[in-house]
């Protein structure tokens, strides 16, 4: 079982006014590659808090984060240029740039890594395709439904072929279909390349597409559930 | 990267529009205020600009074309024997009461050229009509603030100190910074208009000989005649310095312009840093991708200096349309040198690299983790 994150003894607290809140209370935890991983739990139990970390955005208090045997430190200058080449970003709002066309917000990552803009283009429009928005690809964010808007950010997510996936709350602004289709998306798309993903949510319509699930609560891990349809996953144990 | 950086900026077509519209204004406001602070102190010198020589010589004591100090006639023979003089010929200026044949009384300005050449006349006065200043009482007078003599026209008569003058022509020359009409006429005649007892020749306009530096000439001048010798534009300087030291022109005009410089650069950065700072969630998304702190810097500062140069373009030409639009002679003062294009250029640049660079300070600084949050 190879591993693609492994977190240890990660801690974080906010402070607010003069109370300070520990947000995650010593998380150790073993992400296998190419699964689909969930992490579910209650609103405020500190899970994009933890994806934030996973990604080297926030700095944690204490605890170290290792992403496919690399070392992230946040906010360095070596992790943004891992996040660029190895993550792939899906978010809840997903973050379109409303200006810009499908084709043209499917290609930023390849151009934020300088790749000539012929070539992004029409690697963008072959990732769009891919997601069922070949007939889409100059249209702006603002003329698609919310559904097509999240597959274009699964197309920018995937465009630049990352190792992992990292979507927080995928689904939740999409209606019960929808959110459907973008998981089987997602799933299809990862399955296809290899790819780990990771993924937040609170939706429980959709946990039938995770190999297993991580249970938060009040920033701690309290169970991981091996979805019925895998074999015993010892990554999961951390053994 | 670059190329969406300009997509975004631009297909946001209000926002967009806002901020040309700001600098836009912003640089109109700059370039008008200053070309009318720069027209109307070029106005102080239009005598000198009208009378077009290379070189004018005075007594020691003038400090402008405005300043009548004579010098005694002779002064006229000792500039013509200096060295690299080519030729040498009176100018005088003196003001004088005039009365209309309608009654109307008032001081004009009366200019005497040499009589042989007629040398300072303005290029308005059209050579048939320069001509005639040599018939006797011959007099032109300036349309601009004649209108206080009733606005007289040819083959109206005056009197000059109770001496008839006949005008033979009404001209429009450049208007100057006194309220008096200008009178042409050569120089003997203007003696005649005058009380008597002064010789009046208050200048002598020189030309030096070809080839030979005008400095190096004015040097001469005033080594060997112990007079003050200047080239066209050290004069229209030594004008234009006097009259801003003696009427507080530059002081309270050019706040006036500091205030629409502060006033540009304010609207430039309010509109470039709320711009910048509206898109903040859209440049803390490609911080989340993995774009590097320069590059995003780099696309902010390529948006802020876009929109201020197509800003600044457009105001400059508005600037120079109003420029085109005003009738050479009117009572607007306007005029456009290069230095107050660059420098408003300077002026609105500086602007938009500031607001980029404070807004690339917020940018660079922006927690990406925001985009995670709803
Ligand atoms: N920047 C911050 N400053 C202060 N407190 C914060 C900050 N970010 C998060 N928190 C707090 O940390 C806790 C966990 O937040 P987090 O966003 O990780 O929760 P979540 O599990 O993602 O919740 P949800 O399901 O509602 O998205 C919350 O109580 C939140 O108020
Ligand atoms: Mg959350």
């Amino acid at each position: 079982m190879r591993v693609a994150v492994s977190l240890s003894g990660l801690k974080k607290s906010f402070t607010a006014g003069d109370t300070k809140s520990l947000v995650l209370k010593g998380i150790d935890l073993t992400i296998p590659a190419e699964e689909i991983t969930f992490v579910t739990g209650p609103s405020g139990c500190g899970k994009t808090t933890l994806i934030s970390i996973i990604a080297g955005i926030l700095t944690p208090d204490s605890g170290r984060v290792t992403i496919f045997d690399t070392p992230i430190v946040a906010k360095s200058r070596d992790s943004t240029k891992f996040r660029l080449a190895n993550i792939g970003f899906i978010f809840q709002q997903h973050n379109l740039v409303p200006t810009l066309t499908a084709a043209e917000n499917a290609s930023i990552p390849l151009l934020i890594r300088r790749i000539p803009q012929r070539q992004a283009r029409r690697k963008a429009i072959a990732m769009l395709s891919e997601v069922g928005l070949g007939d889409r690809i100059d249209h702006l964010p603002s003329q698609l439904s919310g559904g097509q808007q999240q597959r274009v950010a699964i197309a920018r997510a995937l465009v630049g072929e990352p190792r992992l996936i990292i979507c927080d709350e995928p689904t939740a602004s999409l209606d019960a279909e929808n959110g459907f289709h973008v998981m089987s998306l997602l799933k299809r798309l990862s399955s296809e390349g290899d790819r780990t993903v990771l993924v937040v949510t609170h939706d429980s319509r959709i946990y039938n597409f995770a190999d297993s699930i991580i249970e938060m609560e009040d920033g701690q891990v309290v169970r991981i559930d091996l979805a019925q349809n895998k074999s015993y996953s010892n990554a999961m144990r951390g053994d | 990267m670059y190329v969406l950086a300009l997509k975004m900026l631009c297909r946001d077509r209000i926002k967009f529009l806002t901020l040309i519209v700001g600098i836009a204004f912003a640089t109109l406001l700059i370039t008008q205020q200053g070309s009318i602070f720069c027209g109307l102190m070029l106005r102080t010198a239009s005598t000198i600009f009208d009378t077009n020589v290379p070189i004018w010589v005075t007594d020691p004591e003038v400090r402008s074309i405005n300043d009548s100090v004579a010098m005694k006639e002779d002064v006229l023979q000792r500039v013509r024997s200096v060295n690299g003089v080519e030729w040498a010929v009176p100018f005088s200026m003196n003001n004088a009461i005039a009365q209309s044949d309608k009654g109307e009384t008032g001081v004009v300005q009366l200019i005497g050229l040499d009589d042989e050449s007629l040398i300072g006349a303005p290029a308005e006065i059209p050579k048939a009509v320069l001509k005639r200043l040599n018939e006797p009482d011959a007099v032109i007078i300036t349309r601009s603030r004649s209108e206080n003599f009733g606005a007289p026209m040819e083959g109206d008569t005056f009197e000059i100190n109770d001496r008839r003058a006949r005008v033979v022509g009404v001209v429009d020359a450049s208007k100057n910074f006194t309220p008096f009409p200008s009178l042409y006429s050569t120089h003997s005649k203007a003696l005649l208009f005058l009380p008597p007892g002064y010789k009046y020749l208050n200048f002598v306009l020189v030309k030096p000989k070809s080839g030979i530096d005008p400095a190096r000439v004015c040097r001469n001048i005033q080594e060997s005649t112990g007079l003050q010798a200047f080239q066209q534009w050290d004069f229209v300087w030594k004008t234009m310095i006097y009259w801003g030291k003696n009427t507080g022109i530059p002081i309270n005009f050019g706040i006036t312009v500091l205030l629409g410089i502060i006033v540009g650069a304010a609207i430039t950065a309010q509109t470039l840093y709320t711009f910048m700072i509206e898109n903040i969630r859209q440049l803390g998304t490609f911080k989340a991708i993995g774009i590097s702190n320069w590059q995003l810097a780099s696309m902010v500062m390529l948006q802020g200096l876009s929109v201020g140069l197509i800003g600044f373009g457009i105001g400059a030409g508005l600037c120079s349309v109003v420029g085109l639009i005003n009738p050479r002679n009117s009572e607007l003062a306007y005029y456009t040198p290069q230095e107050l294009v660059i420098m408003a250029l300077g002026v609105v640049l500086t602007f938009c690299v500031l607001s980029s660079l404070l807004s690339i300070r917020k940018v660079v600084t922006v927690d990406p983790a925001l985009v995670f949050r709803g």
